[in-house]
């Protein structure tokens, strides 16, 4: 490994271990399930300490990780598209109703979908979610107002 | 939190529980070493991994044994009893001295228009480098023959370096001893005989859109010095117009301490992000001075996609202090509304104040009221701002320069 990065092998480790539960359940989020997520997060942090010479120290480390993370999710998506498709017996409870608000989440914009998943399930902060997604603080808050307007029509739409 | 807000929370929980799979950080370094076997095996990667952090070492071996049987049967000559091979040659050619002597011509096709008086001129824009692996790399940048920067980067920032020939200055020799190129063709070379040699392709994820490219790095060989005459990238089976370097010398020497002696080390470094936090015209007008300069919401057929802060950045800059001025897209974005910098596009960066992060970059060069304009960039100096374009071809590049000095 280049000596010259802004930060070690080492650091991801610890990044990993501590992380490693809010990172899968969001890679497994985009992905489909969860082995996918797992292993997305496996594949995400061999691609990092395989491109550590890139990370520059520009922003926080795990914001990169993040976005190499949602990358290695999104290559194994499986699930979250919306339709019939999706099983109706998937979660851990209420399936008809997990159902409805997954396939309101599946339908909503990826920038949005990924700003729930990343608030919600890794408990990021908008600064944080801004880094991972490249975006500004600001639009975070909007993108995380506009998810929760459009679920909210959602619901409305199917309860009224 | 909204009552709806509360039952989505609540089903988000139960849709993705948290993971009963425990941490297992030996499976990381196990894959990172599948990927770098999967390399030097030669197999198509199943996973994709950035191109500079492929593992090469044990990729050479082989390739080398596999070189040397097909280059024979090619190329002939002989040492002795022993067929030489087009490599065997420029491996003699470059020599074999601590020190890499590297002189680099982007000027191929470089000019200068004044937009004053609508000439345009030739320019010859040259990079000298000298190479030393444990004092570091001093680089000498001309512009007509006349110094304009010279810095010396030490061995640990060799990031600054430019990616597209960073080889060719700190490895080619060992490079080419290690059997890191093949021969894939011949042709000619401003008049001159030459064969181009490829690197293995070498697959990486574009880290803002996921998307795969495949690089190879390509060396025209003079078939008279062996010696190598022009250095380009290759990117997805397409050249880069903007990856072409002229190769005027090519050695290497016994170490020259003299030379690195009483230079001052480069400090102030840079980095390109992928992404930088979007922006808005009216946030740019009040935070720069002089403002920004817009030009019309379509430029040479491609709209406006992106406003935000400049992707260069000092190291160790955060984003909230990030170097000030704007950048302007025109182009494709990705499914985030990021740019790509793909295909057709041109990104405009205005910067009130010349800094590190900005003239590090190999020749910056900001003429008032004119422009040097590459295969695929140009920069200039225009209304009190100094202006770095990057698009996907030298008449994007040339349209901007031109709507900007209006």
């Amino acid at each position: 490994m280049t000596d010259h990065t802004a930060a070690s092998v080492a650091e991801l480790e610890a990044l990993y271990r501590e992380r490693f539960a809010a990172f899968a359940r969001v890679a497994a989020a985009i992905s489909g399930d969860e082995q996918s997520g797992v292993d997305a997060v496996q594949d995400a942090f061999a691609n990092a300490i395989l491109s550590l010479a890139d990370y520059r120290g520009d922003a926080p480390l795990e914001a990169w990780v993040w976005r190499i993370v949602l990358n290695a999710a999104h290559g194994l998506r499986r699930r979250w598209v919306p339709g019939p498709d999706v099983p109706s017996d998937c979660g851990n409870g209420r399936p008809d109703e997990d159902h409805e608000v997954r396939a309101w989440i599946a339908a909503l914009p990826q920038r949005q979908r990924l700003a729930v998943f990343l608030r919600y399930y890794a408990d990021l902060d908008y600064r944080s979610i801004a880094h991972a997604l490249g975006i500004e603080v600001g639009t975070v808050s909007a993108t995380l107002n506009a998810a929760h307007a459009a679920l909210r029509r959602s619901h409305l739409e199917a309860h009224t | 939190m909204t009552d709806i807000d509360q039952r989505v929370a609540a089903v988000l929980d139960r849709l993705e529980p948290a993971t009963e799979h425990k941490p297992d950080w030996e499976e990381v370094l196990r894959r990172v070493s599948v990927a770098r076997e999967r390399e030097a095996g030669g197999a198509a990667l199943t996973r994709r991994l950035p191109l500079h952090a492929l593992g090469r070492k044990a990729a050479f071996a082989i390739v080398l044994a596999a070189l040397i049987v097909a280059l024979v049967a090619v190329l002939p000559g002989t040492i002795g009893r022993h067929r030489m091979t087009l490599v065997d040659r420029a491996i003699a050619a470059i020599g074999n001295g601590p020190t890499t002597h590297v002189v680099l011509d982007q000027g191929v096709g470089t000019r200068l228009v004044d937009f004053r008086t609508g000439r345009t001129t030739l320019v010859q824009m040259r990079i000298e480098y000298w190479s030393d692996p444990k004092l570091g790399t001093l680089r000498i940048s001309t512009l007509d023959g006349k110094p304009l920067q010279t810095i010396l980067i030490p061995p640990s920032q060799n990031a600054v370096l430019s990616d597209w020939w960073r080889p060719l200055v700190t490895g080619y020799g060992a490079q080419l001893r290690n059997g890191a190129y093949r021969l894939v063709g011949a042709g000619t070379i401003e008049g001159q005989a030459i064969d181009w040699i490829a690197s293995k392709p070498q697959t990486f994820t574009d880290a803002n859109s996921g998307a795969p490219h495949e690089y190879v790095r390509e060396i025209a060989i003079s078939r008279t010095t062996y010696k190598p005459v022009y250095w380009r990238m290759r990117v997805d089976g397409v050249v880069q117009p903007d990856s072409g370097v002229r190769v005027i010398v090519a050695e290497t020497l016994p170490r020259r301490p003299a030379l690195f002696a009483h230079r001052r080390p480069f400090t102030g470094g840079y980095a390109v992000t992928p992404t930088a936090p979007r922006t808005t015209l009216a946030r740019a007008r009040a935070e720069m001075n002089p403002d920004p300069v817009v030009p019309p919401k379509r430029l040479a057929g491609l709209l406006r996609t992106w406003v935000g802060l400049p992707r260069y950045l000092a190291p160790g800059n955060s984003y909230r202090d990030q170097i000030g001025g704007v950048e302007l897209y025109y182009g494709h974005t990705d499914d985030l509304g990021v740019p790509t910098y793909t295909g057709s596009f041109i990104s405009i960066t205005e910067f009130p104040h010349l800094n590190p992060a900005v003239t590090a970059q190999g020749v910056r060069v900001f003429p008032q009221d004119a422009a040097i304009v590459n295969n695929a960039s140009a920069t200039m100096k225009t209304h009190g701002l100094y202006v770095v374009i990057k698009a996907g071809n030298g008449d994007e590049a040339l349209a901007a320069a031109r709507a900007l000095a209006r």
